[in-house]
């Protein structure tokens, strides 16, 4: 089952706990295999089974905790204003992986999840787009903001270690 | 179109989401953009950190037998019903291998692209980028001798528009490899020469241009040849049609 690492690997980095993403992909699978006949034959399996997945977890407790946190955050994220970064070659010139996990976890559950659909699990933006039940044009906004704060969080822990503060 | 405009779509771009007629129209605009390449680049490494970062968690065996062991124990459940639930687990397993298997073909493919530009473009960075200074083939060849488990010839060059400037070893996914460095104008293409492993033959037989940057690969006589540049697909192919000649006298 390759791609039931792909659902475990989602799960863990939205619960942010191993138990609860063990309990999240065992209720995705019971949920595929009742649900399959809905599964239309054609479209992206991938999209179909991580909307499962993330529907489950907006209904779990700590799904609704973050959709609690989302409208807000939302809010804010739609009145913010982009900052185009400077350049930041040097600083990301040597990614620490570890860091970047770091900053991963720092990212909001909407722009943690659409960060790891696009670019870990390599969905085009109208796959990301099915499976957030989002308009493209929120999935690009989104990725765009995740992307911006994991490079700022880098930065920021590249100066630090730079000036040892 | 200015930069700002370019800047704008740099995400599609990285992402490949523009329009095939607004990628290349990007291609060629970071070409002769220092400002919009930098950031290109620097935005496919985070994205490339990302796609590493974000493969974090695991499951446990002991979790995956219990999924497995549930599904069977629903088989057993739903005795009347086993026909459906089989095909239904038969074909979530088809589709499960053929993305995993897809997708790991990708990655791999993906990763090896990204560690032959950043091999180019480091070595381009350097004060000195060939370790053997010549545009004589009969010089560069046996230079190489005793330093890489295999040999090549080297094109004959004369009346054609690219200049040898050198080479040297480098190592690619842990193989030794021939890098020979070449140039056209004010351009240089990069040519890697090695083994055909398993590991390198994932880099597949197509030309791409990814990151700006044109790469063709194909394999020869047991040895996987690629060449990356910036010069442009037209310098890239005709360079590789004179490897490819030579490869065969």
């Amino acid at each position: 089952m390759p791609l039931f690492d792909s659902l475990f690997n989602f799960a863990h980095w939205l619960t942010q706990d191993r138990t609860e993403a063990e309990d999240l992909v065992q209720e995705t699978c019971a949920k595929a295999l009742k649900g399959f006949s809905s599964f239309q034959l054609g479209t992206n399996f991938r999209a179909w089974i991580f909307r499962i997945l993330r529907n489950t977890f907006y209904t779990s407790r700590t799904g609704l905790k973050a959709a609690a946190l989302v409208s807000i955050e939302e809010q804010e994220l739609d009145n913010a204003v982009i900052i185009r970064d400077t350049p930041e070659s040097v600083l990301l010139s040597q990614i620490d992986i570890a860091e970047l996990q770091r900053a991963i976890e720092q990212l909001s559950v909407p722009l943690r999840e659409v960060l790891l659909l696009c670019d870990v699990e390599e969905l085009s933006y109208r796959e990301a787009a099915d499976t957030l039940g989002i308009p493209v044009g929120t999935v690009m906004s989104r990725l765009s903001r995740a992307r911006q704060s994991a490079r700022q969080y880098l930065a920021g822990e590249s100066r630090t270690r730079v000036t040892g503060r | 179109m200015v930069c700002e405009t370019w800047m704008e779509k740099i995400d599609q771009y990285v992402d490949a989401e523009l329009a095939a007629k607004e990628q290349t129209a990007f291609d060629e605009h970071v070409k002769t953009c220092p400002r919009c390449s930098l950031e290109a680049l620097d935005r496919f490494k985070v994205k490339q950190a990302v796609q590493i970062a974000g493969h974090r968690f695991a499951p446990s065996t002991e979790f995956r037998d219990r999924i497995q062991s549930q599904i069977s124990g629903k088989k057993v459940a739903t005795r009347r019903n086993w026909i459906p639930a089989l095909i239904v687990v038969a074909a979530m397993l088809t589709v499960f291998a053929v993305s995993a298997i897809m997708m790991k073909q990708r990655l791999e493919r993906q990763r090896l692209l990204a560690e032959i530009a950043d091999i180019h473009v480091s070595n381009l960075a350097a004060s000195s980028p060939v370790d053997v200074v010549s545009t004589d083939r009969h010089t560069v060849k046996p230079w190489f001798q005793g330093k890489i488990p295999f040999t090549f010839n080297l094109p004959d060059l004369n009346g054609s528009e690219f200049s040898l400037v050198g080479g040297r070893v480098v190592y690619l996914q842990h193989e030794p490899a021939a890098l020979l460095v070449f140039k056209y104008r004010n351009h240089y293409l990069s040519v890697f020469v090695l083994r055909n492993t398993p590991s390198i033959s994932a880099v597949g037989a197509v030309g791409t241009e990814e990151a700006s940057f044109t790469t063709k690969s194909w394999a020869s006589n047991g040895l996987r040849y690629i060449v990356i540049t910036d010069a442009g697909p037209a310098q890239a192919k005709a360079l590789t049609e004179l490897l490819k000649t030579a490869a065969k006298s």
